[in-house]
């Protein structure tokens, strides 16, 4: 089979360079044969690597153990769905399944859009096959799934990390690469139109449905890995900016960025070099994502680990892409520029601009902050941290500077919106914003400033939204005469890409009210004897007993707590740590959450004594956590009905049959959807504790609760240094961590002996032997760049911004692009036209 | 099903009819009968399965499946691979038919028009939810109906490019006569004030002097 294998990978890679020259060839010299043949390769490559797929996944079924990969990532032993997602568990698979994914979207793509952008299309072909060339050059000279044992066969396979064996595993990774991969349909096609200089706007309307469909899988593979920190990790948040969550960030960011400005391409034929720009930018950012993770250039809980012929591989790689890219845009600069003008800086050109600006800062700024650990490593030969509180500092106005533009985009109108309809559209959601504040402020959130402006903007954004329903409706009941749910219905089918955008708008508005109810988050630490209470919040909880039991697959230790809520029992609990066979030295974390709309009670088990049983419980009330789930279902649905297909919705409303052309972005969402739902890349590793089982029975001296703002301050933003969590040593401590409670009762006695914070500082630096174990750089030295990098970053983007807007603007009016058309006074066409229009209706 | 096995495209459609590979051919004569591709797999993975079972002696069961499906895509790949050697080997390209390309372009005029009537009736909707300002909103819908009704009269022309031409042209002439009349004498600021070329709308100098054109 490992011969097998590997020679249909030999086969890929020569179909996949041959599809992308004789496409490349047949384009240039005008040969509709060798274009013919280019197109035919990037199906045979699928068919290739589908072979591939199956060989490496008949091997895992047959228990292959001659093969290195199989013998590491799977036993017989192990469930049958376990044996088949083994496929993608380990970085060789991981990047076969990557270029398979991306010549299946390839394949899917070249198909729909064969009678469409005869230029076009042979380019897209040989971007899209040099693409598949790199990554099948890694496999096939570097990462081979197939390599096998000479000698020595093994007779018993390792198997998979048990703590990899569930379902957000199963559904998270897969979501976030069907994003990756599928962002580079959208920037083939881009690079194509730069090749071929075919620069209208066909090529965004080929790629809009399938940079939202990737966009969708991004935003759900986000989502879904909060959902699994939140659930299995057990340090009681959701995001710890650890830099591969941020790797799927930074494309998100991105196509976010992308989705809004092709809309200005699409009503102004403005940005066309912008939305080039940023197209590069998330495949580029998609590749240092992947890059990242496998490379282990970074440190991080989903590291495969150091392998620096990798990293070469890609960073030469990532050089190439970007030299090319931008040569193109460079080249074709003259074309690229618009002819359209800026009206006015209150129109909705100018707020998608600067949402824009601020999508890029975030997405720079969390890429400077994530690499610069390795820089100042490099270059001042200094380890580092650069860690959530230094994100939060930045990241916290830079969404809610977002989440206002969310509410204001709507409202403004394109080109130009004048004072009296501004003061129109703005009173409700101003109004809505005011008393928001006012009654948080009244109900005693003000401890939390950051938190009550959330809220402030989250309730004006849902106004606009709202608002803009009402009114729509109210329009189109006066036009059509129809009742309120007809008319309702019947705009958002007309709109879909307008109004399925505000659904998702709302989506968004409910995660930022999650996002803002951290800032109200409750944690504590207790250590409870059997039959002891402890209080947190409104909640009471009663620790029973602590139970050991085992099964055929574990050994599991739970404690039995009964929690109550204003003196009423709500819910039996059952916090424990697992302890697979094989696989001690990783116990997994089981949490007990009680769910509620207003607040989680959320409860981990840390150490123990089973002798006298003892426990030590993290207790945290997570306040409107769950709103952050809900939101993304909104946001399922939004985007869901932004891409429904017209033909579709014609058929339901009208029974017309549409034209053919509109079903085909369809079948490729569907086939996104299929790949993403039907898969699962177990990718991320799962941080592991580093607490043995019997280290862990010796329950550890009692962290103290810290009181007082300092040591409050002090336990926030010093890092555990356990090598493994990434999180500080108030987060940290409940995963039965006992770097962190020596830490905590060392800041304890320090304080105690009066030194000021500083001095705990310096203190932790001299432990340490450095920086590392601060979550922010201290400004001095080469680590000021930490700190002025952002500044500068957002000074510089904003003075680009305002001489980009200044040349927009300078350009006289009458220079529109469509303006110079001819007006047509033909009477009988206008006629026709005005029939064809009320028929939309 | 993204391959097939030969290379003949079905002849056009009407353009609400959703073209799928494995429809039969109706109207042109087919140059060869085409294969299903699902035939195809279908062939390959009961060819493969049978192996397995009679000669290889495996039992039902999930190695047997992904035999099955390996057969499915070797079948597969033998059809994409033969796909990609016959044009080479000059055998006839697909959607060479001129009535295909007709139907095809069509399509496409239509789906454009069907773009540009939604932006219409977007801007009218904002219009009257006081969004855009009276004079924006005549400017904007302007440039649409004109682009529609360009769009139109396309379609309705059909391949009949030389009477598109004809009539665009005559358009122009009449608009063009018409306009010193209303536009008055100044020229469009894109003119050279002293060859009187017309330049881009964005240029600097003069194309054919160089003479500086007027900032616009």
């Amino acid at each position: 089979m490992s011969a097998f294998g590997t020679l249909t990978l030999l086969i890929a890679l020569v179909v996949a360079t041959y599809a992308g020259v004789a496409s490349v060839i047949g384009a240039r010299r005008g040969n509709r044969r060798l274009i013919e043949s280019g197109r035919a390769g990037v199906y045979a490559l699928a068919a290739v690597l589908g072979l591939s797929s199956v060989a490496l996944l008949y091997a895992f079924l047959t228990h292959d153990y001659s093969i290195k990969y199989v013998h590491h990532y799977s036993d017989a032993s192990s469930p049958l769905f376990y044996q088949i997602t083994a496929y993608w568990g380990g970085l060789d698979g991981s990047i076969l399944w990557w270029v398979f994914l991306l010549s299946v979207f390839s394949a899917v793509a070249v198909y729909l859009n064969r009678n469409r952008h005869r230029e076009l299309l042979p380019y897209v072909v040989t971007v899209l096959m040099a693409i598949a060339d790199f990554f099948l050059y890694v496999i096939v000279f570097h990462k081979n799934p197939f390599d096998s044992y000479l000698t020595d066969i093994p007779t018993v396979g390792k198997g998979l990390n048990p703590l990899l064996q569930n379902a957000y595993m199963v559904t998270h990774p897969p979501a976030l690469y069907t994003g990756f991969v599928g962002m580079s349909i959208p920037f083939a096609f881009g690079m194509a139109a730069l090749i071929s200089g075919q620069l209208d706007d066909a090529w965004i309307a080929s790629v809009r449905k399938w940079t939202l469909g990737a966009w969708f899988f991004l935003s759900m593979g986000l989502t879904l890995g909060m959902l699994w920190a939140y659930e299995e990790l057990g340090w009681g948040g959701f995001w710890g900016w650890d830099p591969v969550e941020n790797a799927g960030f930074l494309p998100w960011l991105t196509a976010t960025a992308f989705l809004h400005s092709i809309m200005i391409q699409e009503r102004r034929g403005m940005m066309k070099i912008w939305n080039v720009t940023l197209i590069i930018l998330t495949f580029f950012l998609t590749i240092f994502g992947t890059f990242m993770t496998r490379s282990g250039i970074v440190q991080s809980v989903h590291a495969f680990g150091q392998d620096t012929k990798l990293a070469w591989i890609f960073t030469i790689f990532m050089a190439i892409t970007l030299i090319v890219s931008f040569g193109f845009v460079i080249k074709r600069m003259p074309e690229l520029r618009s002819r359209a003008t800026l009206d006015s800086w209150i129109s909705r050109e100018a707020a998608f601009t600067v949402n824009n600006w601020i999508l890029l800062f975030a997405a720079f700024f969390i890429l400077f902050a994530t690499m610069f650990p390795t820089i100042s490593e490099a270059v001042a030969h200094q380890r580092i941290t650069v860690g959530p509180p230094f994100f939060n500092k930045w990241m916290v106005p830079i969404g809610l500077v977002l989440l206002f533009l969310t509410g204001v985009g709507p409202l403004i109108a394109w080109r130009k919106a004048t004072v009296s309809h501004l003061r129109y559209q703005f009173f409700w959601p101003t109004l809505a914003a005011v008393a928001t504040i006012a009654v948080c402020l009244a109900a005693g959130l003000g401890e939390a400033p950051a938190g009550v402006i959330c809220f402030g903007f989250c309730a004006f954004t849902a106004t606009t939204i709202t608002q803009e329903f009402i009114r729509g409706v109210g329009v189109r009941k006066r036009n059509t005469g129809q009742d309120a749910v007809s008319s309702l219905m019947g705009m958002v089918i007309r709109g879909k890409r307008r109004y399925g955008g505000y659904i998702v708008h709302v989506g968004i508005v409910l995660m930022f009210i999650g996002f803002a109810g951290t800032a109200y988050k409750k944690e504590m630490d207790v250590k409870l004897v059997p039959g002891a209470d402890a209080k947190i919040g409104k909640y009471t909880v009663h620790f029973t007993r602590i139970a050991h039991e085992e099964d055929r697959q574990k050994e599991m230790v739970t404690a039995e707590v009964a929690a109550f809520k204003d003196g009423k029992l709500i819910d039996q609990m059952r916090p424990a740590k697992w302890f697979f066979h094989n696989h001690e030295s990783e116990p997994t974390t089981e949490v007990a959450i009680r769910r509620g709309p207003t607040e989680d009670l959320y409860i981990t088990l840390g150490n123990y004594d089973l002798g006298e049983g003892n426990v030590t419980l993290k207790l945290v009330v997570n306040p409107v956590v769950d709103w952050i789930w809900f939101g993304f279902m909104l946001l399922a649905i939004g985007t869901g009905i932004a891409l429904l297909p017209d033909a579709l919705l014609e058929r339901l409303t009208a029974g017309v049959t549409a034209p053919a052309g509109s079903a085909a972005g369809t079948a490729g969402m569907v086939l996104l959807l299929a790949a993403g739902a039907g898969s699962a890349v177990l990718l991320r590793a799962a941080p592991a504790a580093a607490q043995q089982l019997q280290q862990m029975e010796q329950a550890s001296a009692d962290a103290p609760e810290p009181t007082g703002v300092e040591e409050n301050w002090l336990v926030r933003n010093i890092m555990c240094q356990c090598g493994t969590c990434r999180h500080n040593l108030l987060e940290c401590e409940s995963d039965g961590c006992g770097h962190a409670v020596q830490d905590r009762i060392e800041i304890r006695q320090l304080l105690n002996q009066g030194r000021t914070r500083e001095q705990v500082i310096q203190y932790f630096i001299k432990k340490y032997g450095s920086q590392v174990a601060l979550a922010s750089p201290i400004d001095r030295g080469f680590n000021r760049l930490a700190w002025l990098f952002p500044y500068s970053l957002g000074v510089v983007g904003a003075v680009g911004l305002g001489y980009g807007a200044y040349r927009l603007g300078k350009r006289s009016p009458a220079h529109g692009s469509l303006t110079s058309e001819p007006q047509i006074s033909d009477g009988e066409l206008s006629d026709k036209l005005d029939d064809e229009l009320r028929n939309l209706d | 099903m993204t391959s097939s096995a030969t290379l003949i495209d079905p002849p056009a459609k009407s353009p609400g009819e959703q073209s799928s590979p494995a429809a039969p051919a109706v109207g042109v004569a087919p140059v060869r009968r085409r294969v299903p591709i699902w035939l195809l797999g279908l062939a390959g993975a009961a060819l493969a399965a049978g192996y397995a079972l009679l000669v290889e002696k495996m039992h039902f069961g999930p190695p047997l499946v992904m035999f099955a499906l390996g057969g499915m895509t070797l079948a597969f790949t033998g059809a994409a691979l033969i796909r990609v050697i016959d044009p080479l080997a000059g055998n006839s390209l697909s959607g060479t038919s001129g009535v295909a390309r007709g139907g095809r372009r069509k399509r496409e005029l239509e789906r454009e028009k069907q773009l540009v009537l939604k932006a219409i009736k977007e801007i009218e909707l904002d219009y009257q939810m006081r969004k855009i300002a009276e004079p924006d909103y005549r400017e904007m819908v302007e440039r649409y109906r004109t682009r529609a009704m360009r769009l139109i009269g396309e379609i309705e022309a059909g391949d009949d490019f030389r009477g598109l031409i004809e009539r665009e042209l005559a358009m122009r002439i009449k608009l063009d006569a018409a306009r010193p009349a209303t536009a008055g004498t100044s020229l469009p600021p894109s003119t050279c004030p002293s060859c009187e070329t017309v330049n881009d709308d964005d240029a600097q100098f003069c194309k054919k002097c160089g003479a500086k054109l007027s900032a616009g």
